[in-house]
């Protein structure tokens, strides 16, 4: 099952699957490294719910929710859904 | 090759390229010994900075290029960048690697690769990632790659010796003044030419791989306090207040200080000139000195305190996380969090931040925050409006510095307000258009370099603005004592202007008086203050400096009316700089007229509606 990448939860893991974006707004991301196989993680959302942070290849990006919208992502808690439920139990 | 050998046989040229936020600045700074403005966001550098060192008359030339992640995007600063690699073809190409983010900083030294033969890497952070846990193998790296790869940290200067020393080497060697001239150096450069960005990644990933095989350690997460949804905006806004409250409150006492010095000064400078006719001495005396020591001593010590606070929030990396957190209020008035940074910047000088506004990608974007620019007060205004503060509180004579803070802050909110506004309705007018979009790298937090920040924004910052403030107010001094004192029919000239201009002034709850010293003040910001003293006691100026506040009461200025100023002040026409910033930067006639004109109307109108509404309550 296919998510995009706004619907990742803070914390959560992700692996890149596809970028659905017209070229000039993949650009600015895939020259920061975000390609298919990416690992991606969601740190926190900003206050006011827009926009993320993520952290992929050793740097935190903020990125827009529409942007992250059209990036599909395979999720942690649907790659692993065991591990997903443990790391949610260890942390609350 | 020939030529070029004898056209410069002891001048080597070299580049810096590397990712945004890995330190070049730094190195650049420790290579040439220069102060370049380091700042830890992206897009600081957009010029290529020049500097140089020399060994045994030999002249190496360092140009810093612009922060890219790759050079096929087509910002402005590839552009730049890969416009001057074609162009200059420098002697050595050396690239600043993030020895935190190897993978990332890698790639674009793939990349490199293919337009330079002759490239030194320079792994810098390495304390960073040791404090992290990482433990990059240069040695292993240079050898992957053929390339030299030198280690530095930011705790030990000396470290950049080597890599001096290094690059040295690698220009000798490429002008075939060395043995083992003609080695190939550049052996992947044409496997590389193939390579598609991706591939660049997955091979930069592997080779970070190998180099750096530990996972750094968790770092402490300040972002989840910093940035945390309840604690995020208490906290920024305790910051911004702390901000003026400092410099408010450090600044009051060396500011009485100054006046009182150069007061006394000007008493000796009296003996000093008694040969001279009695008008020309005023001219040079109360016209020339009087407001450029009114100007020096109202700005000198507030600059000298907000610009070295300023640059550590920046040296902390806290004014992208800014844009992070203003990026959504931004969006919805069609712009980005980027337009928050040039505001920040634009408090410090407007000019500064009209020159910010490149970080913006998307071209009416940028357009719109230029032309707001001029809405966010600029240090030059915070005395003003801290004055005016004084006279809307005051009790008794006194008033408390936190008082005066919390004034300014709310102010400061007040323009953010109206400078939000403005570039909702400018992109919804003149500036329609797409949205572009808002992808900003956060960097790490990095501790201040305290020595090395303290020269930078005291000698770089505080004496330029000062300079650029004297050298404006010196002659409008003396262009204010002429007017002060030219006489048409029986009345001098500046008083006069100023009963013409109060009718207007009286529509928008100002004074002829104040409204002359705003329309003077064009060239400097500045000088408002000194210039309504001097209007008002028609050219004597008052040397007692300490009773500002009950100078401006007993020139009329009452608690309405300075209301009505403080916000006039937060919105009128920009100085003098900044408008030719505008048109350095926008190369319109139209834009440049514009950003007169707007803010002024802004100023009219809001203080129009507040004097009208004053007058209804009572």
């Amino acid at each position: 099952m296919s998510r995009n990448m706004a619907e990742l939860r803070a914390g959560e893991r992700g692996w890149v699957c596809a970028l659905r974006l017209s070229p000039l707004r993949a650009a600015p991301l895939l020259r920061l490294g975000l390609f298919p196989g990416t690992e991606v993680q969601c740190l926190l959302r900003s206050p006011l719910g827009d926009p993320t942070a993520y952290r992929f290849r050793g740097t935190t990006v903020a990125v827009r929710r529409e942007d992250a919208a059209g990036i599909d992502v395979m999720a942690e808690r649907d790659a692993n859904p065991m591990g997903w439920e443990e790391k949610q139990c260890a942390q609350s | 090759m020939r030529t070029e050998l004898k056209r410069s046989e002891n001048r080597f040229s070299i580049c810096l390229a590397g990712n945004p936020n890995v330190g070049k600045s730094t190195v650049f700074n420790r290579l040439t010994g220069l102060r370049q403005h380091t700042g830890n966001w992206t897009g600081k550098t957009v010029e290529p900075a020049r500097g140089q060192w020399k060994r045994e008359c030999a002249t190496y030339e360092v140009v810093d290029l612009p922060g890219v992640y790759a050079l096929s995007g087509g910002t402005p600063e590839e552009r730049v960048a890969v416009d001057y690699l074609e162009r200059e073809a420098p002697d050595c190409l050396v690239v600043i690697l993030d020895a935190t983010a190897l993978e990332r900083t890698l790639s674009l030294a793939l990349e490199l690769r293919q337009y330079h033969d002759n490239l030194v890497l320079c792994m810098n952070l390495m304390d960073e990632a040791e404090r992290l846990g990482l433990r990059p193998n240069c040695a292993a790296l240079a050898e992957a790659l053929h390339v030299p790869v030198v280690p530095t940290r930011a705790d030990q200067p000396a470290s950049v010796e080597r890599l001096r020393h290094v690059v040295e080497v690698a220009c000798m060697r490429r002008r075939g003044d060395m043995p083992g001239a003609n080695a190939p150096t550049g052996a992947g450069a044409r496997d590389a030419e193939r390579q598609t960005a991706e591939e660049r990644m997955l091979e930069a990933a592997e080779l970070a791989g190998t180099v750096c095989p530990a996972q750094p350690s968790p770092r402490r997460n300040w972002d989840r306090i910093l940035l945390g949804k309840w604690t995020a905006w208490p906290i920024t806004l305790f910051l911004l207040f702390c901000l003026f409250a400092i410099t408010i409150w450090g600044a009051n006492l060396p500011s009485a200080q100054l006046e009182r010095l150069f007061s006394r000064l000007q008493v000796w400078l009296d003996v000093l000139l008694s040969g001279l006719s009695p008008a020309f001495r005023s001219l040079l005396l109360d016209g020339l000195y009087g407001t450029t020591a009114k100007v020096v001593a109202v700005m000198l010590p507030p600059m000298a305190i907000f610009f070295p606070l300023f640059s550590v929030l920046e040296d902390l990396g806290l004014l992208p996380r800014l844009a992070f957190l203003l990026d959504r209020p931004f969006a919805a008035c069609g712009s980005c969090g980027r337009q928050g940074l040039c505001m920040c910047m634009g408090c410090g000088c407007n000019a500064v931040g009209v020159t910010g506004c490149r970080i913006i990608p998307d071209e009416r974007e940028r357009l719109a925050a230029i032309l707001t620019n001029a809405l966010v007060p600029c240090n030059g205004r915070f005395p003003t409006l801290i004055l005016l503060a004084g006279v809307l509180l005051e009790r008794n004579g006194q008033f408390h510095p936190l008082t005066a803070a919390a004034v300014l802050t709310g102010f400061l909110v007040l323009s953010a307000a109206v400078t939000l506004g403005s570039t909702a309705l400018l992109r919804r007018t003149i500036l329609r258009g797409g949205t572009g979009s808002f992808i900003l790298e956060l960097p790490p937090f990095r501790r201040p370099r305290l020595a090395q920040l303290l020269v930078r924004s005291v000698l770089d910052r505080t004496l330029r603005v000062l300079g650029r403030a004297v050298t404006v107010a010196a002659p409008a001094g003396i262009l204010i004592w002429t007017l002060a004192h030219v006489r048409v029919g029986s009345e001098a000239l500046l008083p006069l202007l100023a009963r013409w201009l109060d009718p207007a002034a009286v529509l928008m709850g100002l004074s002829g008086v104040l409204l002359l010293a705003f329309l003077l003040s064009f060239p400097a910001n500045e000088l408002l203050l000194p210039l309504t003293v001097l209007i008002g006691t028609a050219g004597t100026v008052i040397t007692d400096g300490g009773e500002t506040v009950a100078t401006l009461r007993a020139l009329g200025v009452g608690p309405q009316m300075a209301l009505c100023a403080a916000v006039f002040t937060l919105f009128h026409w920009p100085c003098s700089t900044t408008v030719l910033t505008v048109w350095h930067e926008t190369r319109r006639w139209k834009w440049t007229l514009l950003s007169v004109l707007y803010p002024t109307a802004v100023g009219v109108l809001l203080c129009m509606a507040l004097h009208l509404g004053l007058q209804l309550l009572g």
